[in-house]
């Protein structure tokens, strides 16, 4: 963790020197965090995607009046999260609605492999509410510790364990993950 | 559940992320799961959970991203350069409205759906333009778009045809420096090399500008219709007397984005080397002294050139000389290079 942070800084120091080599680094690095929270806010591969460039644009945009205030992935993050909500702000994209019907089909077991696993966790994942989803998000897909969480969130640390481990309970119960022995 | 079950996985979760914990909690907690089965197994859910995978970008995003980035950069070039130099006269008037060169997108879905329908296309059309631009070599692969793709108005269907008339002559070995630069056309200062004929092509109503070339001829240069290209390669199409071609930028690589040769004289006809913009005074040394100074080297290893005032980043120079495979091909001139862009 502390590796990857000190990489990070070194490839936004060299990024906002104008080192697009080190800016693609970034990108290749952290894209996947960045299209996941967004996949999980929309609900959308599509709306995901077009998330996913907006982040990048914004932060390289950004580069030089980052600094290095925060840890990189903290601020990431925070765009990541900006850039989604302003998306449904504007109207530009819709978050797609749960189907009650497939929540009940997880909740009974009804799949099939591990392949069946990976959608279901995304299915499960739009039941939780914003506010766990979102917490769920930023320490499991960006790694943030609770407290850096907490500031982009603007919660203290002790909401976000109690969100994330709300968010994690929603998901064993919906995923029955006893139940499957495992994905 | 019991409230010690809630603390003790509100514990375990926050262990399983790698806060810190009290040493105390840390034992309660451990003390609990000896004694509860459903904490035991959430603990092993913690695991689980985390073993399935999250969603991943699509292969292609990051380089849709890095294009766009590109683009920024090009932007930003063309802001920096028209800031701090002396603007010169284009070489190509244009009809088209909105004659700054701009980079272009599609918006939301469309734009995915389309660079998906183009891919296939854009790849080989990349194929085409390094052959263009580094070997004579005939083109051999056909390929066909889907009509209507992004114009409405093309029919592209590429012949085979085009890369004996496309391919830059290269120089023969045991000559220096070629009399005859290959078939070069500007488009708003930019240069371009033939690229495939597209045969039974429509009339295409995205004009984009005109290019003022005489071609081959030995007549004097006349306008010629621009047209946007269906691709995102920065390529454009142009009818001349041989029919509807594309011309794909002249490029190298450099730093991750792809630069493109800028002329400073009229290319007004086939076979005329390209020079540095007027702004740039013919340097008087090798090294490029007094107007350009070496500061690194491009992918092919070319030493690239900066200017006073202008960020490497935002253009370079290369010195003459370099082989007949480079992008830069045998020009006895310094050229000129910037970020390319989509017309």
């Amino acid at each position: 963790m502390t590796e990857h942070v000190r990489d990070d800084a070194d490839l936004v120091s060299r990024a906002a020197a104008g080192d697009i080599g080190a800016f693609e680094s970034l990108v290749r690095a952290h894209t996947d965090a960045v299209y996941a929270h967004a996949y999980r806010f929309f609900g959308d591969a599509s709306a995901a995607q077009d998330a996913t460039q907006e982040v990048w644009i914004k932060v390289f945009r950004s580069l030089e009046g980052f600094g290095s205030r925060a840890a990189f992935t903290t601020w990431l993050f925070r765009v990541t999260r900006n850039v989604c909500l302003d998306m449904l702000r504007s109207g530009r994209r819709a978050a797609t609605p749960v189907d009650p019907v497939e929540l009940h089909r997880i909740a009974n077991n009804d799949t099939a492999g591990e392949a069946a696993g990976s959608v279901d966790l995304e299915m499960a994942m739009r039941a939780l509410s914003p506010e766990d989803r979102e917490a769920f998000n930023a320490v499991a897909l960006f790694g943030l510790p609770y407290a850096e969480a907490g500031s982009v969130l603007g919660v203290p640390a002790g909401t976000v364990k109690s969100r994330v481990f709300r968010a994690r309970r929603a998901l064993t119960t919906l995923l029955c993950l006893d139940a499957k022995g495992g994905a | 559940m019991e409230m010690d079950c809630i603390r003790t996985q509100a514990t375990l979760s926050a262990l399983h992320d790698g806060e810190h914990v009290t040493e105390e909690s840390a034992e309660a907690a451990r003390m609990h799961c000896d004694d509860c089965g459903a904490c035991r197994a959430f603990e092993a859910d913690l695991r689980k959970l985390e073993a399935l995978p999250a969603p991943q970008a699509p292969p292609g995003l990051v380089d849709r991203v890095m294009v766009a980035v590109a683009a920024i950069v090009a932007e930003r070039a063309e802001d920096a350069i028209a800031a701090a130099l002396p603007l010169e006269q284009p070489v190509a008037p244009t009809d088209a409205p909105g004659s700054t060169p701009r980079f272009e997108w599609l918006s939301g879905a469309g734009r995915w759906k389309t660079f998906g329908a183009l891919g296939a296309a854009a790849a080989a059309v990349a194929v085409i333009a390094i052959l263009v631009t580094r070997t004579p070599t005939p083109q051999t692969a056909s390929t066909h778009l889907p009509s209507g793709a992004q114009t409405g108005a093309l029919d592209l269907t590429f012949s085979n045809e085009a890369a004996t008339r496309s391919a830059a002559p290269a120089a023969p070995a045991a000559t220096p420096a070629p009399a005859r630069a290959p078939d070069y056309l500007t488009f708003r200062n930019r240069v371009y090399a033939p690229g495939s004929l597209l045969s039974d092509a429509k009339t295409a109503t995205d004009a984009i500008g005109t290019v003022t070339t005489a071609f081959g001829s030995a007549g004097a240069p006349t306008q010629a219709r621009a047209y946007r290209s269906p691709l995102t390669d920065g390529s454009i199409v142009v009818t001349g007397p041989d029919g509807t071609r594309l011309y794909a930028p002249v490029i190298r690589v450099f730093n991750s984005l792809k630069y493109q040769m800028v002329a400073g004289n009229a290319v007004d006809r086939f076979g005329q080397w390209p020079e540095l913009p007027s702004r740039f005074p013919a340097p008087t040394s090798p090294d490029g002294a007094p107007t350009f100074i070496v500061s690194g080297g491009d992918a092919l290893g070319i030493p690239t050139y900066t200017a006073a005032g202008v960020p490497q980043m935002q253009g370079f120079a290369i010195a003459p000389g370099t082989p007949a495979t480079d992008p830069a091909g045998s020009n006895p001139n310094w050229t000129w290079w910037e970020p390319m862009l989509i017309p």
